[in-house]
């Protein structure tokens, strides 16, 4: 018998793929009222008051410093101190978010640390804006509506045709999940074939999308793997829950593996998975976060001429 | 044939030269440390991909004094180290798995191949 | 070679075989039980040799387009891994010996 789970629908993945699609800066609120050191208590409670939120930072030449919530606020009404300047009660050490991570990965922070909103930075770590949980619900609010007024649209239009090539589609791997590890780059190998795509492409990515399911399998928390595919190309995206690869670098050398022993007793873990995704795709790119998570997007490209390799 | 035989072939880099030379007894060739533990017989070299620390420390159990490590796949300093510690050579070889097989074997049998 | 003499010298057992496999040829052998170093093998009419015995070693043969795969050890072979064998339209085998003695088996006949 085959696991008794059932299948999520695949409009439920398309809703989870959002949130992996959707980068941080393009959910977050990029008017940003932040204070500088030497202001005060009060200057933070004011801006609270005039602009209806709960969270100020606090920045130094662009840089954040710490963070003045509500409760911050209380403590230093309480003992009659609204006077003080702020770093003697801001929260220092603030969690800060990249602009450029999925919104993935702001959501695993949110379920990691207790805080109720993240300043987002750019490369330079500048201060560029703050995420809260009601971003979020707006911005997948905002997708999905656009979503479905797309979906109506189309609704109507041609007939799919059985040999056209596009295709969206999204699975969930579970950790150590051995037995279904593999079956979506099946899938996704027998369409590409009965289109008659050239099996050296088909090769390369069955290589690269199975590698990644078992990434998923082995090393995460679980995750999904996307395939978008068009006449020109095939993207493949693999994304998960955590736990985040501390050194990129490292994980992209041959031989490196921080797999135990029962993952190799599986035959995984020999520190080739993420280097053979590279090896046979046209591009290939990795972010991740320690506790937030990992993204890998491997693209294929169907019109070539394919480069030599043994 | 000995261990210093095996170091003397063509295919072979030495990474691990400071090892007890031994007679090898035969070759057994697997990458799962298990199987290797339950079915390779003492004295014999391990032929495998899976160049880690935990496979000198089966090596070491099942008593098998050298590891070749193919298709060129690195070998880490820290399995080095606990080759050492234990005199287990360690070889590698830009052959893969069933190349090396084929040729420990012809030596084992004293009709090195041509 | 011929896929029922390469049976015939390891006197393997056989668990599937599509029709006709006992003429289907193999050029080359690979012998691993790592999937990934499965996967970066680039060969035609490729026999797989593991000790490896889990769906995923069929899963990585028929990735790779490998003709048959042996599983080495006398290891169990499960349902699963004969439907996904049957899927890919691969040979399945088991035989008693060890990786290292199955291909110095194979090697010496391959020589000859």
């Amino acid at each position: 018998m085959d696991n008794a789970q059932k299948e999520p629908l695949q409009s439920s993945l398309r809703v989870q793929e959002l949130i992996y699609g959707l980068k941080i800066s393009e959910v977050m609120t990029k008017k940003v009222f932040a204070v500088t050191r030497n202001c005060t208590m009060r200057d933070v409670q004011t801006i609270m008051k005039n602009n209806s939120i709960t969270g100020v930072p606090v920045v130094d030449s662009r840089r954040v410093v710490g963070i003045v919530s509500m409760n911050d606020i209380m403590n230093a009404l309480e003992k009659g101190a609204m006077d003080d300047v702020v770093t003697l009660w801001m929260v220092g050490e603030v969690q800060t978010l990249a602009e450029d991570m999925p919104l993935s990965f702001a959501i695993s922070a949110f379920n990691k640390f207790s805080f109720r909103r993240f300043p987002v930075v750019n490369k330079k770590n500048e201060l560029v804006g703050i995420i809260t949980f009601r971003n979020i619900n707006m911005a997948l609010i905002r997708e999905l509506s656009r979503q479905l007024r797309e979906m109506e649209s189309l609704h109507g239009g041609p007939p799919e045709r059985s040999d056209s090539l596009d295709l969206v589609k999204v699975y969930q791997l579970h950790r150590y999940d051995f037995e279904n590890g593999g079956k979506a780059s099946s899938e996704i190998k027998k369409f590409l074939k009965e289109r008659g795509i050239p099996p050296k492409i088909v090769r390369q990515v069955a290589v690269a999308s199975y590698e990644l399911e078992i990434n998923l399998v082995a090393h995460s928390n679980g995750g999904m793997l996307s395939f978008d595919i068009n006449a020109d190309r095939i993207k493949i995206s693999s994304h998960d829950r955590g736990p985040g690869i501390a050194d990129v670098e490292l994980a992209m050398t041959e031989g490196f593996s921080t797999a135990n022993e029962w993952i190799r007793s599986q035959g995984f873990g020999a520190g080739m998975g993420l280097p053979n995704v590279k090896r046979v795709s046209d591009e290939f790119a990795i972010q991740s976060a320690v506790g937030m998570g990992t993204m890998v997007r491997a693209v294929i490209n169907l019109k070539k001429e394919k480069k030599d390799e043994h | 044939m000995n261990i210093s035989d095996i170091q003397s072939l063509a295919a072979f880099t030495c990474v691990q030269s400071e090892y007890n030379d031994a007679v090898v007894a035969g070759g057994y060739t697997s990458d799962l440390l298990s199987d290797v533990m339950a079915h390779a017989e003492e004295g014999s070299v391990l032929i495998t991909i899976q160049a880690h620390k935990n496979t000198v420390a089966v090596a070491s159990l099942v008593g098998l004094p050298a590891i070749i490590v193919c298709n060129n796949r690195p070998v880490l300093d820290d399995m080095i180290d606990a080759a050492r510690a234990e005199g287990i050579a360690i070889f590698q070889t830009p052959d893969n798995q069933f190349q090396t097989s084929l040729l420990i074997a012809q030596h084992l049998a004293g009709c090195p191949a041509r | 070679m011929d896929l029922i003499r390469i049976a015939d010298v390891l006197d393997a057992e056989l668990v599937h075989g599509p029709k006709g496999w006992e003429r289907i040829h193999i050029g080359s052998v690979f012998a691993s039980d790592l999937m990934s170093d499965v996967l970066m093998s680039d060969r035609d009419a490729m026999l797989l040799i593991t000790s490896l015995s889990t769906e995923q070693s069929i899963r990585s043969a028929g990735i790779v387009g490998a003709e048959a795969v042996v599983v080495a050890n006398s290891k169990t072979v499960t349902d699963g891994m004969v439907d996904l064998a049957r899927e890919q339209g691969l040979a399945l085998f088991r035989t008693k010996f060890p990786k290292y003695e199955s291909c110095v088996r194979l090697g010496r006949i391959m020589e000859g």
